[in-house]
């Protein structure tokens, strides 16, 4: 179902990304509202809703009677708006990843037929090939295919949600993906050995495999994680 | 004060908004609420007046605000637009219900154990106000208002947590959970839930994480008990 706000969310995806590609420079202006709506294929209200939500994220300002002006934005950083209000750091990802993932698996494991299976183990080989070549691009988008897979295996409606949320945010830690190629064959082991687990239908397995990961995500980022301690020796 | 969860971020007021677009931000922050008091008091709205031009006479405001508060709505699941449909107040059926319970589960014992971290001083009087509306509501048998606060608290705990993409998450659950307490036989709310909130308060202040938690696990253990009778 298509619903106006997930219009706004691919808009804003498509901005930003157009931003990031340095499409438009700081300093530039946007193209006009009505160019730009045709162009996106979206309404000029939608478009409007998107450029308010890239002004949060500190990326355009709308200048009254004159347009919408890129601002400087270094990827590196995380914005933060006006309003004081960080976004999301990589620990606060890692922690939402930890929260809800290892659930995620479980109910895959639960449900998975042997054809989605085999789109899993496609993502997996993409990621091995991208070792092979040594391209940390092609890894990293492997690794967030992976993810997104997974995620689109769960059957419960309310979960697709955190598909988004999770994806989003795997996408928000793709600078420090891309970053670390050398980790590369670990998260290929390691999401391997959660494929493994949902291929033999163990839930319980593949959430436990899917903690490990992202504990030892935080690890190779240097995060440590607040989790409970009854969490740690499963 | 509005909690930040309760916004998406795509409308939190920064100053450097123009001011029109700034008026236009704090209203729907004002109309949010009581739209959804309306839509919580109605569930099964007539769909005939559920419409962008009443909803916009009826609070005297234009179009395009009442439209923004229903983006809003809609990205909380609580109405769901179509193109060329009137707006549709979601139903969510026995099993969305778990679904949602459960997820709420996961994401709020995170959230408890995250904002017991937290220095208390800052946000704990911001809750307490919270309380008191939510107290205040029920004693004047304003049962949807109450409905709807006894959510934002949960939402307001978890901008106390500090985590971001997990409080949106659980925005997207909360005001579901109102909509169904209030789609209920006759609009429910647990006895209690405004003194459960203190308690849990109270014991996010002691930074007490395990007593935290299995207060929110036993509110949601009613909500499910409401909601589902298990």
């Amino acid at each position: 179902m298509i619903t106006s706000s997930t219009v706004v969310n691919s808009v804003v995806e498509k901005l930003r990304s157009a931003l990031a590609r340095g499409q438009w420079r700081s300093g530039e202006m946007l193209p006009g509202q009505r160019e730009l709506a045709e162009q996106l294929g979206i309404s000029r209200p939608s478009l409007r809703e998107a450029v308010i939500v890239l002004e949060t994220l500190g990326l355009v300002r709308s200048m009254p009677g004159k347009g919408v002006v890129v601002l400087e934005a270094s990827l590196n950083e995380a914005p933060i708006s006006d309003n004081g209000v960080a976004s999301a750091s990589l620990e606060d990802v890692l922690q939402l990843r930890y929260t809800l993932e290892p659930f995620i698996v479980g109910l895959v494991a639960q449900s998975i037929s042997s054809k989605e299976i085999g789109q899993l183990r496609l993502t997996l080989m993409d990621m091995r090939e991208a070792l092979d070549a040594n391209d940390s691009e092609a890894g990293m988008n492997a690794y967030i295919a992976f993810h997104e897979e997974l995620f689109t295996l769960t059957s419960n409606p309310i979960f697709q949600n955190v598909v988004q949320q999770t994806s989003n945010a795997l996408k928000e830690s793709a600078e420090m993906l891309r970053n670390s190629p050398e980790h590369l064959a670990e998260r290929l082991q390691e999401n391997e050995a959660v494929v493994r687990a949902i291929r033999n239908k163990n839930s319980a397995l593949a959430s436990a495999e899917m903690r490990r990961h992202i504990l030892r995500e935080g690890q190779r980022m240097g995060i440590e994680l607040n989790i409970p301690d009854d969490n740690l020796g499963k | 004060m509005t909690s930040c969860a309760l916004k998406n971020p795509a409308f939190s007021i920064s100053v450097t908004l123009p001011r029109r677009q700034r008026e236009q931000l704090r209203c729907i922050d004002d109309i949010y609420p009581q739209v959804f008091d309306a839509i919580l008091e109605h569930p099964i709205a007539k769909a005939a007046h559920f419409t962008e031009e009443n909803l916009g006479q009826r609070f005297g405001v234009s179009r395009s605000v009442i439209r923004l508060v229903l983006e809003r709505l809609a990205r909380q699941q609580v109405v769901i637009l179509r193109p060329n449909h009137r707006p549709q107040v979601a139903a969510p059926d026995a099993e969305q219900t778990r679904q949602i319970l459960h997820a709420r589960r996961l994401a709020e014992t995170t959230l408890v154990r995250l904002a017991c971290q937290q220095p208390a001083s800052r946000h704990l009087p911001q809750l307490r106000q919270s309380i008191e509306r939510e107290r205040q509501c029920l004693q004047q048998n304003q049962r949807a208002a109450a409905i709807r606060l006894s959510g934002e608290f949960h939402l307001q705990l978890a901008d106390v947590a500090g985590n971001i993409p997990l409080a949106q998450f659980l925005e997207r659950l909360v005001p579901l959970t109102s909509l169904a307490l209030a789609q209920g036989p006759a609009p429910i709310l647990a006895d209690g839930t405004w003194q459960a909130h203190q308690t849990l308060v109270e014991a996010v202040e002691r930074g007490d994480v395990q007593m935290a938690e299995t207060l929110v696990n036993r509110q949601l253990d009613d909500l499910q008990g409401l909601l589902l009778n298990t």
